[in-house]
């Protein structure tokens, strides 16, 4: 499961990458709009420690992977 | 004839008009940025891993951070990380069965520095980073590098961070003074875990491209190894026919690997879909898949209102049993829910509103001209199919200089 995940995803980079459109600068007005951002929200910080401590998986969402108990 | 040197004629007293749309207009790079964040958690359940897999989990968590960036140039940023988080937990005050007694509250303070350097020219940026926590009873130091490379046309993102956290359970009640870890009160006649160190290694690599004028994409990858004391040693575990418990046992080392994507898409001008799925495997047996939505509607220029969902799938770990259903001849044994089999769901509401020129300015007697730049609330509602539910508030408050 874990390899043909694996491979998913490196076709899929593959693919992005093979696939690239240059977009002007003038025809990035809605992505940088900063609800487009690709990251976590500030606000969502806490909410996804508490997460991490509720499940057993946690990571690949660019937050923090590691430090501290978590055993509350 | 006439008309045109009437155009010169209103150009030359009016120059500004017709470049007014082309003017550049200076901006100040904001030299000091500060956030303060706020969460509140609280939750209930019955399925307390202190008391082994029954009874009250009942938490009241209390979050604080304030986090400062100074730009010391257009290329140089340092941030400041500062916290403290409070809780009050229903089970851990039955690690020694004395209601209300000191571990029924505890306190986690946590501080970071960090430091980014940009070259504009090579388009890479370098973030480095050190971290340090401490709770009654584990303390924790981290050391962050972060390398980061946008495409010359800014439009292709790669980056790879790598992290190492040194941990330990040992038990610092005294301030730095080393007590060893807590064991249930019943179970303090031996040493049950022998090491009480955790590290933790973190290798993450993500690209993100820009697909359409109106979508990008990224992909996430962390390869993540835990070595040493994996298990929670006040944890209690009862097994078939026995009343006496054990100290919970997990081996001492962990490999995880969580490969995910996000996908964002601006529909029409006023609402965005923010997409994510991730895949988890690890070494304990556990397989979890995450999928969640949010939907930002823009409600003018400089105010969203977002509802989201997510929901979240996981197999149980190959330790995991319920209260009294391990077997004596397990070599490793849990019963905490967090890492049984269950599936969960995560509803809720955000807003953000970031006008331009700030909510309100005012004067800093130290910083001078400064405005409150924005702010973020965000309620969510959490429930496990375990019967255990929880509700989540937090708050962002970003302050700027004018």
């Amino acid at each position: 499961m874990v390899k043909k995940i694996t491979y998913l995803l490196i076709t899929l980079s593959l693919a992005l990458l093979a696939s690239c459109v240059s977009i002007q600068p003038y025809q990035k007005v809605y992505l940088n709009d900063e609800e487009m951002e690709l990251n976590l929200r500030e606000v969502e910080y806490f909410e996804n420690n508490f997460q991490s401590y509720r499940e057993g998986a946690s990571g690949a969402n660019s937050g923090k992977t590691g430090g501290g108990c978590g055993c509350n | 004839m006439k008309i045109c040197s009437i155009i010169f004629f209103i150009f030359l007293i009016f120059p500004q008009i017709g470049t007014a749309q082309n003017e550049y207009k200076k901006r100040k790079i904001s030299e000091v940025e500060t956030k303060i964040l706020y969460g509140y958690y609280e939750q209930d359940g019955n399925n307390a891993a202190v008391t082994g897999g029954i009874g009250s989990e009942e938490l009241n968590h209390n979050a604080t951070a304030v986090i400062i960036t100074i730009s010391l140039d257009s290329t140089q940023k340092i941030s400041l990380e500062a916290g403290l988080d409070v809780y009050t937990s229903a089970s851990t005050d039955k690690i020694d069965f004395v209601v209300s007694s000191a571990s029924r509250k505890d306190f986690r303070f946590h501080t970071g520095l960090g430091y980014q350097k940009e070259n504009p020219v090579k388009k890479i940026q370098r973030d480095y980073g050190a971290y340090f926590s401490i709770e009654s009873d584990y303390l924790s130091l981290g050391l962050s590098y972060g390398l980061l490379k946008l495409s010359q046309d800014e439009n292709t993102q790669f980056s790879l961070n790598g992290s190492v956290f040194f941990d330990d359970a040992g038990w610092y009640q005294d301030f730095l003074q080393r007590k060893g870890v807590i064991y249930p009160v019943e179970l303090r006649d031996r040493d049950w875990v022998g090491s009480t160190r955790r590290n933790t290694f973190t290798l993450s690599v993500s690209l993100s491209q820009n697909l359409t004028p109106k979508a990008n994409i990224s992909l996430f990858s962390d390869v993540v190894l835990q070595q040493g004391l994996l298990a929670t040693t006040f944890h209690r575990v009862y097994f078939i026919g026995q009343d006496e418990p054990k100290v919970e046992t997990l081996p001492k080392q962990r490999w995880k690997l969580p490969l995910g994507v996000r996908f964002n898409y601006f529909i029409g001008n006023w609402a965005i879909l923010r997409t994510y799925y991730r895949y988890y495997w690890d070494t304990f047996g556990i397989q979890a898949h995450t999928a969640s939505v949010e939907v930002p509607f823009k409600i003018g220029a400089f105010f969203s209102l977002y509802p989201f969902y997510r929901y979240y799938y996981q197999t149980s770990a190959d330790y995991f049993a319920p209260f009294q259903a391990h077997s004596l001849e397990e070599t490793y044994f849990t019963s905490d829910y967090d890492l049984s089999g269950f599936n969960s769901h995560k509803i809720g509401l955000g807003i953000r509103f970031y006008p331009v020129r700030g909510i309100f300015r005012y004067k800093n007697p130290l910083l001078g001209k400064r405005k409150l730049r924005g702010l973020d609330f965000r309620y969510a509602y959490y429930d496990r199919s375990t019967g255990l539910f929880a509700h989540n508030f937090s708050i962002a408050i970003t302050f700027e200089d004018n």
